[in-house]
């Protein structure tokens, strides 16, 4: 009994080793970001973008919020940054959701006349990376007289394919009878909506708001094409550039912009791991 | 979905009109004629052979790595539970706010990379790809787990029992039990995987900016360039090109996937 243990241990101590070592892979330049936000400039100086040698330094001597300070009072355009990405964040993720919901109803609930094909094209597009899908956003915007407006950025990001995809896995589980039975008593599909699919599709509507919020703040391919203002531009365009510019402030600005992410992730981080499993196993 | 088929279907459809016309203004058909001055032209083929050079060294190193850690954490671990919300971290996290770091760790002027590694950047321009393939490893590794890792849960645990009482080994069970189950799966895992190494262009453009090495000159910073221009025959013609390709990966899994999945189920 001990004899066949053992080495089943050791095998399991390593696993745990290894996984351990991952997850501290990847939670290491977040913390070590927070820690260093909290240097004085000098020390990030001093340390980092020093032309030779750099090394990782996790703590601060002494605690400062020095960083904080230039970058929010004594900088004002940081703060305009950050106020573009929300406004494009919130305004894609909200109305993104809203188009999405009763789009994804359809392919889940209703058959009709080509809407295999139809869906096929929803996935398809979603395939797409940017090489491909920005040409047809630009061609579009200009059509309309909205390029290098927010609009330009906005519509399409309204309009793109994976709100549609998602939900429609997660609407997909809830039983017929749910929804029949809204439709017999009360006959009207906005009632389905509010009493059947909404509160059955809690996880899914979560995972799609958080993907597609942690997706439109990550965007830097859209701004780079469809805008050319750079007032414009949203944070994860231009932040590199404020490493470049005035690297000793660039931690607490990095802090901030992850911020919303961060306090998505821990209150809403079951949601997005179903959402993700979703993807496949709906 | 009228949304999404005038924002990126109906336009695809006009710029493949574009893709075949001299250009905007005189609009006079020219057939492939754009097609044939666009592999005659050094940048782009630069683009194209370190986007594929890149997708062909990455994708396995993180299939490779994504399937080994799936398999480890469901035969290993029974704490699942407590790690898995970890893998959901890096696919959430902006990339802007990770560059710095990678900056860090992996800049010309670093620790590591200057005395660890005793590298000096500036002869070997090679250098510049590793950060990015590091960087997309690690933002893509904790999502293949989770897709992986679910798809092995799904495989009815009876089965393994049933072979443990036949008195199969380790290898028998993967071979005949695990690995057929998983295969579609992984096709779809691979899929993904390739799709995202196209879109590895932002964390490059965040490290290094729109004018990179020419290592790491991809083809979105080749289309970038000539959007500014307004090229229109240069960004449509190489949009359809990447189109085609990414639906042939598609069909060629797609079918792949059905074959061996009607393998196991029949």
């Amino acid at each position: 009994m001990i004899k066949e243990s053992t080495p089943n241990n050791i095998k399991k101590t390593a696993a745990l080793l290894i996984v351990f070592m991952l997850c501290a892979a990847f939670v290491f330049p977040v913390v070590l970001t927070l820690f260093d936000s909290f240097m004085t400039v000098n020390e990030v100086s001093k340390f980092y973008f020093s032309g030779n040698n750099e090394q990782i330094r996790l703590i601060p001597e002494p605690l400062s919020i020095e960083q904080y300070y230039i970058l929010l009072i004594e900088k004002s355009d940081y703060l305009a940054l950050f106020w573009n990405s929300v406004k494009y964040s919130t305004v894609i993720t909200f109305l993104h959701l809203l188009i999405a919901l009763p789009t994804a109803f359809v392919f889940a609930k209703i058959r009709f006349k080509g809407r295999d094909l139809l869906f096929f094209v929803i996935l398809v597009v979603m395939m797409m990376p940017f090489q491909v899908t920005l040409l047809p956003n630009f061609i579009l915007a200009k059509m309309f007289g909205i390029l290098y407006t927010d609009s330009a950025i906005i519509l399409p990001g309204i309009f793109a394919p994976f709100g549609i995809f998602l939900m429609r896995q997660f609407i997909k589980t809830i039983p017929n009878e749910s929804i029949e039975a809204v439709l017999l008593e009360s006959g009207s599909v906005l009632d389905v909506m509010r009493i059947s699919v909404i509160p059955n599709s809690k996880a899914g509507i979560t995972a799609v708001v958080i993907m597609t919020f942690a997706e439109t703040w990550n965007m830097v391919e859209q701004p780079l094409v469809l805008l050319n203002d750079q007032l414009k531009y949203p944070l994860s365009v231009v932040l590199n550039s404020l490493y470049g510019s005035s690297p000793d402030i660039a931690f607490a600005g990095s802090v901030i912009y992850i911020a919303p992410v961060i306090l998505l992730y821990f209150f809403f981080k079951e949601s997005i791991y179903d959402g993700i499993k979703n993807i496949r196993y709906g | 979905m009228s949304g999404l088929l005038l924002f990126y279907v109906l336009p695809f459809i006009i710029s493949l009109y574009y893709s075949l016309i001299e250009n905007v203004f005189s609009k006079k058909f020219v057939g492939l004629n754009n097609y044939i001055q666009l592999f005659k032209n050094e940048f782009f083929l630069l683009a194209l052979k370190n986007t594929f050079m890149f997708t062909i060294t990455s994708v396995p190193f993180l299939m490779a790595s994504s399937l080994l850690l799936s398999f480890l954490f469901v035969h290993f671990i029974n704490k699942f539970e407590l790690i898995r919300m970890s893998l959901i971290f890096p696919l959430l996290l902006p990339s802007a706010s990770i560059v710095l770091v990678w900056q860090i760790l992996f800049g010309e002027n670093s620790y590591l990379v200057t005395q660890l590694l005793g590298i000096k950047v500036i002869d070997n321009s090679e250098f510049f790809k590793i950060p990015v393939i590091l960087f997309f490893i690690w933002k893509n590794l904790g999502y293949n787990i989770i897709l992986l890792t679910a798809g092995l849960m799904q495989i009815p645990q009876e089965q393994y029992e049933a072979s443990d009482l036949d008195g199969a080994n380790i290898v028998q069970k993967h071979t005949y039990i695990t690995w057929p189950q998983l295969l579609p799966t992984t096709f779809f895992v691979l899929v993904i995987s390739i799709v995202n190494s196209f879109k590895v262009f932002k964390e490059t453009y965040l490290l290094y900016g729109q004018y990179p090495q020419n290592s790491v000159y991809f083809i979105q910073h080749y289309m970038n360039n000539h959007f500014i221009k307004l090229n229109y025959e240069r960004i449509t013609t190489c949009s359809i090109i990447f189109a085609v390709f990414i639906l042939l990966i598609v069909f060629v899994l797609y079918k792949a996937e059905n074959k061996f999945s009607k393998g196991v189920w029949s």
